[in-house]
């Protein structure tokens, strides 16, 4: 289980997270809606202890364990996959590098080479992902939409057990979206992980059904629902009365 | 043209060469501590110079780099990657290309990544023509804060991350079959 409690926290003395609480059960998928700016995508990089931001108060748990404040591969070694909005580049560092590397710092066990190639291949077939990606660097000259593929190649081998998906639709042409979901679906229903889907829009959501869908707004959940929550945030928009000026709930 | 290229690891040396028409140069060198050494070019006309040059200061050392244009359509590409792992790196990197002369092409591009060492680039154009395109670059910094924090949501710790990111910076430079000769990665996983 995945536990926010009443986290509070800043970026250069601005309040982002204002007493912040979300639970989050084994296999459930939540998607967080609110308007830009609203700290949606702080809250991604804050679970995974993203030095830019200072917390000043509250939890994070998972599977009863405190992970606030812990080293971020710590955090990741724990099972928690952030996929952020704009991946970076790296040059002269390879996929495959970068998987070798983790796997080897997840286990002591000898990386089973045929294995780990096969699982690659299997996962580029599925996102329709060229092959060749395997041996380029992170993301250098790649498209938006084949960065977050790139992503979800990573997150086959590394096998997390809750996936933060931050505007992962973003870039992506409708195509692309179709075939993104449906990797993350049969993820979902291969694994039994968590997934935590932040997004502006709706259309997301059509091809990966959440459990839950929760509204941000001045720092805090201010509304939940289920799916129809989003269709009414697609057809009313922020600023009808699901929510206030002041970011409560009506 | 032909081809000539120089691979050097751990080079204590001084360099000199002298380019004449159709002749391109390619020096590599990689020192596992850096000494004080000068490396001169001088090129003619029509020739082609690439200088990759990267490792650690270790030491307090003065890497002297000069390059030398006295005629036409010649290009002159100098990198430079140190990482300053304790005392003082100075690197004086000078590029001259001579009134009179028209379509060549020099680049500096220095990089230098600091740890306990410090690091002084001063990358020199001595321009005395209009005729030329001229740049240089010079930047010195910290292992970039971005693609640690990428590497570690991987599940890859802070040191891990380093020399990742440090073998990336040191030998994004160089050819397969240069780097095969360094090893170095083999090192590492050893």
């Amino acid at each position: 289980m995945f536990k926010v409690n009443n986290l509070t926290a800043y970026i250069e003395n601005k309040k982002i997270l204002d007493e912040f609480s979300l639970d989050i059960n084994d296999g459930e998928i939540h998607a967080i809606m609110g308007k830009n700016g609203i700290g949606k995508s702080t809250l991604c990089k804050i679970i995974l202890n993203d030095p830019h931001y200072e917390v000043k108060r509250g939890s994070i748990l998972y599977n009863g364990k405190d992970i606030l404040g812990k080293p971020t591969y710590e955090i990741a070694k724990e099972g928690i996959m952030l996929i952020s909005q704009n991946p970076i580049s790296i040059e002269g560092v390879t996929n495959m590098e970068v998987l070798r590397t983790a796997l080897r710092e997840k286990s002591s066990e000898n990386i089973n080479i045929f294995k780990f190639n096969k699982e690659m291949e299997d996962a580029c077939k599925k996102l329709e992902l060229d092959p060749k990606f395997i041996h380029k660097e992170v993301n250098v000259g790649a498209s938006g939409g084949e960065r977050k593929k790139v992503e979800l190649l990573h997150a086959a081998i590394l096998k997390p057990s809750m996936l933060i998906l931050d505007e992962i639709d973003s870039g992506l042409d409708v195509d692309a979206i179709k075939v993104v979901a449906n990797f993350i679906n049969d993820y979902h229903k291969e694994t039994g992980c968590s997934i935590l889907i932040v997004t502006h829009h709706k259309q997301l959501l059509d091809y990966i059904k959440p459990n839950y869908v929760h509204i941000l707004s001045g720092g805090k959940i201010v509304k939940t629902g289920d799916y129809h929550l989003a269709e009414e945030i697609e057809s009313s928009g922020f600023r009808s009365n699901i929510i206030d000026e002041d970011g409560k709930s009506e | 043209m032909d081809k000539k290229v120089v691979n050097l690891i751990d080079n204590d040396e001084s360099l000199e060469y002298v380019l004449n028409d159709n002749e391109m140069l390619i020096i590599n060198i990689f020192n596992n501590s850096f000494k004080s050494v000068d490396i001169k070019t001088t090129q003619n006309n029509n020739s082609y110079v690439v200088i990759n040059f990267s490792g650690f200061a270790r030491s307090d050392t003065t890497i002297n780099i000069n390059g030398n244009v006295l005629g036409n359509n010649n290009h002159y590409i100098l990198n430079f990657r140190a990482i300053a792992l304790e005392n003082h790196g100075t690197v004086n990197a000078k590029v001259s290309v001579n009134e009179n002369t028209k379509d060549n092409e020099v680049v500096e591009d220095l990089k230098g990544i600091l740890e306990d060492g410090t690091l002084n680039f001063m990358p020199i154009l001595e321009i005395d023509t209009s005729e030329v395109k001229a740049e240089h670059y010079a930047t010195i910094g910290h292992y970039p804060l971005e693609e640690l924090f990428y590497l570690q949501t991987k599940g890859i710790s802070k040191e891990e991350a380093i020399k990742i990111l440090k073998k990336s910076f040191l030998f994004n430079l160089f050819d397969k079959e240069f780097l095969k000769q360094i090893n170095y990665g083999k090192e590492q996983d050893e």
